[in-house]
C-alpha cells in the first residue's frame, strides 16, 4: 500500500538528533521510499529544472500534511496548531526550493529536519516555552477550543466566567491564559522566522495561491488601501469581514474555519503589518 | 449608579498587557462576552501603540479611566496633547486609507468619543453589555 506524507516520516540519514527527536518525542513509523516518491521526483524534476511553479504548488500541497502531523506533535506548547502548520510551511518551502535533485535523497528525508527545525525556531525567538508558564499554555489552548465548542452551542461568544466553569479554572486564571495568546505577537510568517528578510526567498504564502483562492477579494477598497499590501490573501480577507462587512470575531472564524481566538490573533497581527509598512513606506 | 476604576502606567508596551488585564477583570463580572471584550482590548491596545498619540506636557503617564455599570463598560485613556487626537486621526486615515484608526476604533466598539479635559484630551471606547441569550 502507497502511503502518503501524512502518515510517513523517514528518519534514514538524518542527523542523529533530529533522528532521535523524531523517533523519540514524535513517535512516528519509518518508511522506505515507495512508488509515491517517483511522483514527488518528477515534480521536483518539473520544478528545478523547468521553472514549472504549479509543479511547486502541488509538492506543497502534498505535503501540507506531513506538516500538519510535525506541527501538531509541538502544539501542546502552548502554541496555535494554526500558527504552527504555516511556520512549518515555511520549512516545507525552504526544503523545496532548495532540494537538490541530483543528491538521490528523498524530499521526505530533507524536509523533515527542516519543518521541524523551523518550528523549534519559531519557539526559540518567540520564547514562548521559557516566559509562559506551562499551566497558562495549556489553559491557553484548552480555552481555544473551549470558545469555539461554546460559542456553537450557546450560539453566542461566551462570558469568562462560562469559560471558567467548562475549564474548571478561575476567572482570573482565564484572564491571564487570554493574555497569553494576546501579548505573544506572532512573527510575520511573510518574513521569515526571524521576523525579518530572508535572503531573498519567496513569499511562502504567495505560493499557497491555489490553496486559498477562497480568500480572494476583488477591487475592495480594504484591499486597495495602503499597508495591505503586506499581508497574505487571507489576513487581507479576515480584516475585510471584520472592517468592512462587520462580521464579529466569532462569525468571522466560522466563516474561514479556523479558531475564533485564531482570529483575534490574525487580526491583531495584520494590523501590526500595516503599521510595519506604512511606517516602513515613510 | 456607576463605579471608577483608575489606572496609570508608563507609555511603554511592557504595561499594556496589565492595562488589558484590568479590562478583564473589570468585565468578567459584567458577564461581556469573550468577543466583546477582546474587541475593546485591541481598541485599547491600538490607541496605544499609535505613535502619533502623544501625552499631553504634563502628563508622564498613561491613564485609563474605566467607568462600569450593568450596561456598559467605558475605558477614557488620556490625556494626550491637544489637538494630537484629531492629527493622529488624519494622519492614520491618509496612510491606511479606509482602515484609519478613527474607522478602526468605530467598527470595534459601541462609542468612541473625544473630550477635553484638564488641559488635555481624552478618548473614551464603550462596549455596551448585551443580555445573554
Amino acid at each position: 500500500m502507497n502511503r502518503r506524507p501524512e502518515d510517513i516520516i523517514v528518519t534514514a540519514g538524518l542527523d542523529p538528533a533530529i533522528q532521535q527527536d523524531i523517533e523519540e518525542n514524535l513517535n512516528e513509523p519509518i518508511r522506505r521510499p515507495t512508488a509515491d516518491d517517483k511522483v514527488d521526483h518528477q515534480l521536483l524534476y518539473r520544478y528545478h529544472r523547468d521553472g514549472d511553479l504549479k509543479a511547486r504548488e502541488q509538492l506543497i500541497e502534498l505535503y501540507l500534511p506531513l506538516v500538519r502531523s510535525l506541527a501538531r506533535r509541538y502544539s501542546y506548547r502552548g502554541e496555535q496548531l494554526e500558527d504552527l502548520v504555516q511556520v512549518g510551511c515555511i520549512g516545507l518551502i525552504k526544503a523545496i526550493d532548495r532540494f537538490d535533485i541530483e543528491r538521490g535523497v528523498e524530499l521526505t528525508t530533507y524536509a523533515t529536519p527542516n519543518i521541524i527545525g523551523e518550528i523549534k525556531r519559531h519557539f526559540r525567538d518567540k520564547g514562548w516555552a521559557v516566559r509562559v508558564p506551562r499551566g497558562l499554555q495549556e489553559l491557553n489552548v484548552r480555552l481555544s477550543k473551549l470558545i469555539e465548542e461554546l460559542t456553537v452551542r450557546l450560539e453566542r461568544s461566551p462570558t469568562i466566567a462560562e469559560l471558567a466553569k467548562a475549564s474548571g479554572a478561575t476567572e482570573e486564571e482565564v484572564l491571564e491564559a487570554l493574555e497569553t495568546g494576546q501579548a505573544y505577537s506572532s512573527v510575520s510568517l511573510s518574513s521569515g522566522p526571524g521576523g525579518g528578510d530572508d535572503d531573498g526567498d519567496l513569499d511562502p504564502l504567495e505560493s499557497l495561491g491555489s490553496i486559498e483562492e477562497n480568500y480572494a477579494i476583488t477591487e475592495d477598497r480594504a484591499v486597495l488601501a495602503p499597508g495591505f499590501a503586506a499581508l497574505d490573501d487571507r489576513e487581507r480577507f479576515i480584516l475585510h469581514l471584520r472592517f468592512f462587512e462587520g462580521l464579529t470575531q466569532s462569525q468571522i472564524a466560522s466563516r474561514v474555519g479556523i479558531s475564533q481566538m485564531h482570529v483575534s490573533r490574525l487580526i491583531r497581527r495584520s494590523l501590526q503589518k500595516i503599521k510595519e509598512a506604512i511606517g516602513s513606506a515613510e | 449608579m456607576s463605579d471608577s476604576v483608575l489606572l496609570s502606567f508608563p507609555r511603554d508596551s511592557r504595561y499594556y498587557a496589565v492595562a488589558r488585564l484590568v479590562v478583564g477583570g473589570i468585565a468578567a463580572p459584567l458577564q461581556m462576552s469573550y468577543d466583546a471584550l477582546d474587541d475593546l482590548q485591541l481598541a485599547i491596545s491600538s490607541l496605544l501603540d499609535h505613535e502619533d498619540l502623544a501625552l499631553g506636557v504634563a502628563d508622564e503617564e498613561v491613564q485609563l479611566r474605566l467607568t462600569v455599570d450593568d450596561r456598559q463598560l467605558s475605558a477614557a485613556i488620556g490625556s494626550f496633547a491637544s489637538g494630537s487626537l484629531d492629527r493622529a486621526f488624519e494622519r492614520s486615515a491618509q496612510q491606511g486609507g479606509e482602515m484609519g484608526l478613527r474607522r478602526l476604533l468605530d467598527t470595534i466598539v459601541d462609542e468612541v468619543a473625544v473630550d477635553t479635559a484638564d488641559g488635555g484630551e481624552w478618548v473614551t471606547l464603550t462596549k455596551h453589555v448585551k443580555a445573554l441569550a
